[in-house]
């Protein structure tokens, strides 16, 4: 009998992706060339040689970990879940599998990709000893937190997959886990300083990896903080593996139900929407969610010293904009994906509405979802900036106030590129969560990716003065033409594809 | 009697949305008017660009320029070696002379190439891959240029 037979059948099928191959050698290219940069920079002089060093291990190891963690749940929360939506977990039940082999198999061929670019990008932190700063033992920490990494949020997203039944649920409760798990605690915990918290959560590999370049006094110990994330990823399996068949059951879809049947749907919130629109749009739960951001990283540095207080409302700006982003891509992408898979959408197109007004239908709805959190958002942007001027909290208000209004712009601008590529990745893919993800990839992170691939050949021309003040102007220029293309580029052909191909689109099965 | 040899047709055209056809080629040169600014342009000059491909695909119609690519090439070997030479203000000279010789180029084939399916915003589709070329033209001029003092400022 073959050895956890779904790993081999998802394996096959991941090997023949083009994806699969394309992405571990982007991720190297990523790696090799900011490695080479801060390689470049420390050879010259432009700073100290082990600084450099250190600089490209935390660059490395802080980037790594935010891509797995996040890449780890989020492919992995809507896996369970869709076989049972699709009624297709019975089946596999009924041919003599159980929990643990169904959801070992969908973790290893989920992991793969991750893990695949992981081994590709990690001889790049080889660059880091050529520098020095960094022993070889930071390294073997490193590695091995990053792989914990991905393997605690790929366990926790299986899990999550295994408790709920509906694909917003899903990803809801997988960014809020993320949210929480991946970058509240480590960062609340490094400010009040609680190793023992940090055992808990994979973060604390990585924080004792890197030392005190991460502004920690005390890191946690390393075994504990490598074995029991490790346990705790293990015993996520465990109870995804037996909550996987338990919850196979159609009373599990009961929900939905009940509230179609208590009309409350069809609330007076959607009169002026088309009458297919019966997704019900929940601005308030995004909104509590922003909230309950602003009042963990603001409340307690607000009155502090300013040392704490900048960098506190940086990040809660930043935070509060790319949640509404991933908020308004992952809802977008939602939209037309399981009216297409279900077969909705062509019968709507042979009634009286046109693939005009439905997608104007669509985009009403999204605006309509996201104008309260987005308001919130503009507000709490508007009083950090009135605060931020008052503190003088990087000795120029008017930088600050300049800064604040550049971003509040972008994410404007994001918003608005992100639900129309978002809308035609769902029509097209026809699955909300790798739609959701190639529109952040587009928009959001692609300029990013262009901007790293460029730091090697510009350390190599600039004699590794990147970081000096007179390259700073240029390579920010490339920076902001880059983003300003990725947007308007994606944006043109979004909609240029939504109003030419959505008939062919929508007809596909 | 004899039977009469049929006579040799012309191949059919291939049925097309025309309709499609049409907005497209006003896209593009919607797109292309705006893709004329340089470097803020240049995500619309590119759609502009990929929306000529895709008319040229359906209609059959040749969609790349007839010497664009030599021109640009020897273009580019030229104003590199202006650069090295310190001639900034000559490297944007030759970046318009090349928009003009793309637009004459263009112009050419809009004369000797025979349209094979109804278009009656082809005159439009011309108009925006001129104006594209035109944008990401000149926006290459205006990068080299950058590159080039950033370079001199580096060495300095």
């Amino acid at each position: 009998m073959t050895f956890l037979p779904i790993a081999h059948l998802e394996l096959r099928r991941a090997a023949r992706k083009p994806m699969t191959y394309y992405s571990r050698c982007l991720a190297a290219l990523a790696a090799f060339s900011t490695g080479l940069a801060f390689v470049f920079a420390g050879f010259h002089r432009a700073m100290s040689a082990s600084t450099a060093g250190q600089a490209v291990f935390g660059v490395l190891a802080a980037s790594a970990y935010v891509l797995l963690a996040a890449q780890g749940i989020l492919l992995t929360c809507d896996c369970v879940s869709l076989e049972k939506r699709e009624g297709t977990l019975g089946l596999l039940f009924l041919t003599g599998l159980n929990g643990f082999d169904i959801v070992a198999g969908k973790l290893a061929a989920l992991m793969s990709r991750s893990l695949y670019c992981l081994m590709a990008a990690l001889p790049a932190f080889g660059f880091a000893f050529v520098l020095g700063g960094v022993g070889p033992g930071d390294f073997v920490k490193a590695a091995l937190g990053l792989l914990n990494t991905l393997f605690y949020f790929a366990a926790l997203g299986i899990l999550i997959s295994a408790c709920v039944w509906r694909e917003r649920a899903a990803t809801a409760w997988s960014g809020l886990a993320l949210l929480l798990l991946g970058a509240l605690l480590p960062m609340m915990s490094v400010f009040v300083s609680l190793p023992a918290v940090l055992v808990l959560i994979p973060a604390g590999a990585m924080l004792a990896a890197l030392g005190p370049a991460a502004g920690m006094g005390s890191p946690p110990p390393v075994a504990a903080s490598l074995l029991v994330p490790h346990a705790l990823g293990w015993l996520f399996i465990g109870a995804a593996s037996r909550l996987a068949p338990r919850l196979e059951t159609p009373a599990a879809n009961a929900r939905p139900a009940r509230r179609a049947a208590s009309g409350r749907q069809t609330k007076s919130s959607f009169r002026d929407l088309p009458p297919w629109v019966v997704e019900p749009a929940r601005p308030f739960l995004t909104t509590a969610l922003l909230a309950l951001i602003c009042e963990g990283f603001l409340l307690a540095p607000l009155f502090g010293p300013i040392g704490i207080t900048a960098p506190a409302m940086v990040v809660t700006i930043l935070l509060l904009h790319s949640i509404l982003k991933f908020q308004a891509a992952s809802q977008a992408s939602r939209m037309l994906a399981g009216r297409r898979r279900s077969g909705e959408l062509e019968l709507l197109l042979t009634t009286p509405y046109d693939e005009e007004e439905i997608v104007r239908g669509c985009l009403l709805e999204l605006k309509r979802s996201l104008f309260w959190p987005a308001l919130f958002a503009l507000g709490v942007d508007l009083a950090l900036l009135i605060v931020g001027c008052w503190k003088q909290a990087f000795g120029d208000s008017l930088g600050w106030a300049a800064a604040v209004v550049a971003e509040v712009i972008w994410m404007l601008v994001n918003l608005y590129s992100l639900s129309w590529v978002g809308l035609f990745l769902g029509l097209r893919l026809a699955n909300p969560a790798r739609a959701a993800g190639r529109a952040i990839f587009y928009v959001m992170l692609l300029p990013w990716l262009s901007v790293i691939c460029l730091a090697a050949p510009a350390a190599l021309v600039f004699r590794g003065r990147l970081f000096g003040p007179e390259i700073a102007a240029p390579i920010a220029g490339i920076f902001g033409i880059s983003l300003l293309f990725c947007n308007s580029f994606f944006t043109g052909w979004a909609i240029n594809e939504l109003r030419d191909r959505f008939r062919a689109l929508a007809a596909q099965s | 009697m004899k039977p009469v040899p049929p006579s040799p047709q012309l191949p059919a055209p291939e049925s097309v949305d025309r309709v499609r056809l049409i907005r497209r080629s006003m896209r593009c040169f919607v797109y292309g008017l705006m893709g004329v600014v340089p470097l803020f342009g240049l995500g619309m000059a590119c759609l502009a660009l990929l929306l000529q491909r895709q008319v040229g695909e359906e209609t059959g119609e040749p969609a790349g320029l007839a010497g664009a690519k030599k021109s640009s090439i020897a273009a580019l070997a030229l104003a590199l070696a202006l650069l090295g030479c310190g001639q900034d203000g000559l490297v944007l000279a030759l970046g318009i002379l090349l928009c003009a010789l793309q637009g004459y180029l263009l112009y050419l084939q809009y004369q000797r190439a025979e349209p094979r399916q109804w278009n009656p915003a082809r005159h439009l589709l011309f108009w925006g891959a001129g104006l594209a070329y035109a944008g990401l033209v000149l926006s290459s001029a205006i990068v080299l240029l950058n590159i080039e003092s950033a370079i001199r400022r580096a060495g300095s």
